[in-house]
């Protein structure tokens, strides 16, 4: 009842910042005991704010089983705001904050971030092939035998395509790959694949992302810690801390961003996506900027 | 925003049994650690309630693991594609007879536009006189700049009864211009202004523009009306016409002179 009370101030003091009115549900009690946070072999990294008062004992997992409960569910695309618990590398509870529903509630369309990460991955191309023309590849352009009377078939240059050491018609010259997209379709695309992770349960809120030095075996064994997550992206909200980078650099499976460069494509590539505070508000605010046309 | 909604969602898909709300998105209801679930904010409503399994020991979790359903689907890079309907594969040309371009790729079997290389040019309509030559050039600007220029900015009798003018006002192009009865813009603010005789006055004004209709300056006289005719604007002449013109002049009346003498000394 305690850490009830406790998330209902928390939840409180959340919705303050924004002005609305929130009740709480309580559903029938008919779950036992359960120390998650206690246990040696598993960790929890989803929001929640039901976490166990420390003074409680611990229970042999030997003990305990599994059972079904009621859960309230929501519906997905209804721009409606969300209270998500913010944390940090340990798992601790840093209290809440509040999603915009415009930029995380957004409805799923796999064809807008389709079209974004072809957009991305087209403008990225470089284009610096290169092919020869007749009148590059080196050679001369004399005659190689009479028009009539050698019985072979008429030829004016042996620098044709069908020749060894000929020409390439219509061969890959330098160019631009890049395609035109509408600024509210990238905007767009953007809040859908922010909405997905959200509605995934893989978007997770740091209160920041300090680690306490540069070493790599730190961010391994924060990594290790967190369940079913293989690929991680980072967001910190302004420049990246020089420990933080030098902790990663070496580990492909961890990639640290700046708000200003987060994008569709990097999303998509992680499984899981570790935002700050400071991240987040830059991001709203970045998507609640008018476009400039 | 009207309602905050405490989110709770799961950090795997293994242990969860919801069938997936849209085809391209996953949710999930949470995990719940403790003796109460998650609070939840307005607006409440009556769900039935769904299985969800709590993970309370890793022996659990494998147990629940044998007997999972195949994970639902996720938002990665390697299942995405465009709407359906929104894509169609281009038209084969040339490959079988079944659909109908295949020999000929839909151009037929003889003619000029079933030969290799560039067809009819733009605006060819087969040799009859084409659209472009039928219609007359363009009339206006495409004739000079001075084309369509009128002489005079036009102001009408009637009008001066719209513009509230008592004894003793002044009608010019300025005063016309700031009661905004007239609006040249464009080079027409260049030109002078010109009264015309339409419709009737009744009051004592000071006119001054460039030049005044025959029904117009009747029609003023008549009422009282000071009509001052403004110089035209000066012509532009080039510097040896003007000397010429001087020291023609200057001849021409010392000539007169001389024959004024001649005369009088016959006498």
């Amino acid at each position: 009842m305690r850490a009830l009370a406790r998330a209902a101030s928390l939840l409180r003091r959340a919705a303050g910042s924004a002005p609305t009115t929130a009740s709480l549900y309580h559903p029938p009690r008919n779950v036992g005991p359960c120390l998650v946070k206690n246990l040696p072999g598993f960790f929890f990294n989803g929001y929640s704010t039901l976490l166990a008062p420390p003074n409680e004992v611990l229970i042999p997992p030997e003990l305990l089983s599994s059972r079904t409960v009621w859960t309230p569910d929501r519906e997905l695309g209804q721009y409606e705001d969300l209270v998500a618990r913010v944390t940090n590398f340990h798992n601790e509870d840093k209290g809440f904050m509040v999603l915009d529903g415009d930029v995380f509630d957004v409805p799923i369309r796999k064809d807008i971030v389709h079209r974004v990460v072809r957009w991305q991955l087209a403008k990225r191309q470089q284009g610096t092939h290169s092919t020869k023309t007749i009148s590059e590849v080196s050679g001369t352009g004399r005659k190689p035998y009479p028009q009539k009377g050698t019985g072979k078939a008429r030829h004016g240059t042996l620098r044709g395509a069908q020749f060894r050491g000929g020409a390439t018609m219509h061969g890959p010259k330098p160019r631009s790959h890049a395609i035109k997209l509408q600024k509210k379709v990238r905007r767009l695309g953007l809040k859908i694949a922010l909405s997905a992770r959200t509605a995934e349960g893989k978007l997770l809120i740091f209160e920041d992302l300090e680690v306490p030095s540069h070493k790599t075996k730190n961010i391994v064994q924060y990594i290790r810690q967190m369940d079913d997550s293989k690929k991680v992206l980072l967001v910190d909200g302004g420049d990246i801390d020089k420990k933080l980078k030098l902790a990663t650099q070496n580990l492909h499976y961890v990639n640290v961003l700046p708000s200003i460069g987060l994008n569709v494509y990097s999303i998509l590539q992680h499984d899981t996506l570790v935002m700050t505070r400071a991240a987040i508000n830059r991001i709203v605010e970045r998507m609640h900027t008018p476009i400039n046309r | 925003m009207a309602s905050i909604t405490l989110l709770s969602l799961a950090p795997t898909a293994i242990f969860l049994h919801i069938p997936a709300f849209t085809s391209s998105s996953v949710v999930g209801p949470g995990i719940l650690a403790g003796r109460w679930a998650a609070p939840r904010a307005l607006p409440l409503r009556a769900l039935p309630p769904r299985r969800v399994t709590v993970v309370c020991s890793s022996a659990a979790a494998a147990a629940e693991a044998s007997d999972a359903a195949a994970p639902v689907e996720k938002f990665r890079l390697d299942n995405l594609g465009p709407q359906k309907g929104s894509r169609r594969r281009p038209k084969r040309k040339g490959r079988g007879i079944a659909a109908g371009q295949g020999a000929s790729c839909g151009f037929g079997m003889r003619g000029q536009k079933s030969r290799s290389g560039p067809g009819v040019r733009r605006g060819f309509e087969g040799g009859q006189m084409p659209l472009y030559r039928r219609l007359p050039k363009l009339r206006g600007i495409a004739g000079g700049m001075h084309i369509g220029l009128p002489k005079y900015v036009p102001f009408n009798l009637k009008d001066i009864v719209r513009g509230g003018f008592k004894d003793g006002d002044e009608i010019s192009l300025e005063s016309l211009k700031s009661r905004g009865l007239i609006n040249p813009s464009g080079r027409e603010r260049k030109l002078p202004l010109k009264i015309l005789g339409d419709g009737d006055v009744s009051v004592k004004l000071n006119i001054k523009a460039g030049a005044f209709s025959a029904s117009a300056k009747e029609k003023l006289e008549a009422a009282g009306c000071s009509l001052t005719l403004l110089p035209k604007r000066k012509k532009w002449l080039p510097q040896n016409y003007l000397k010429n013109q001087a020291r023609a002049e200057e001849y021409f009346a010392k000539k007169k002179a001389g024959a004024g003498e001649s005369d009088s000394g016959s006498a």
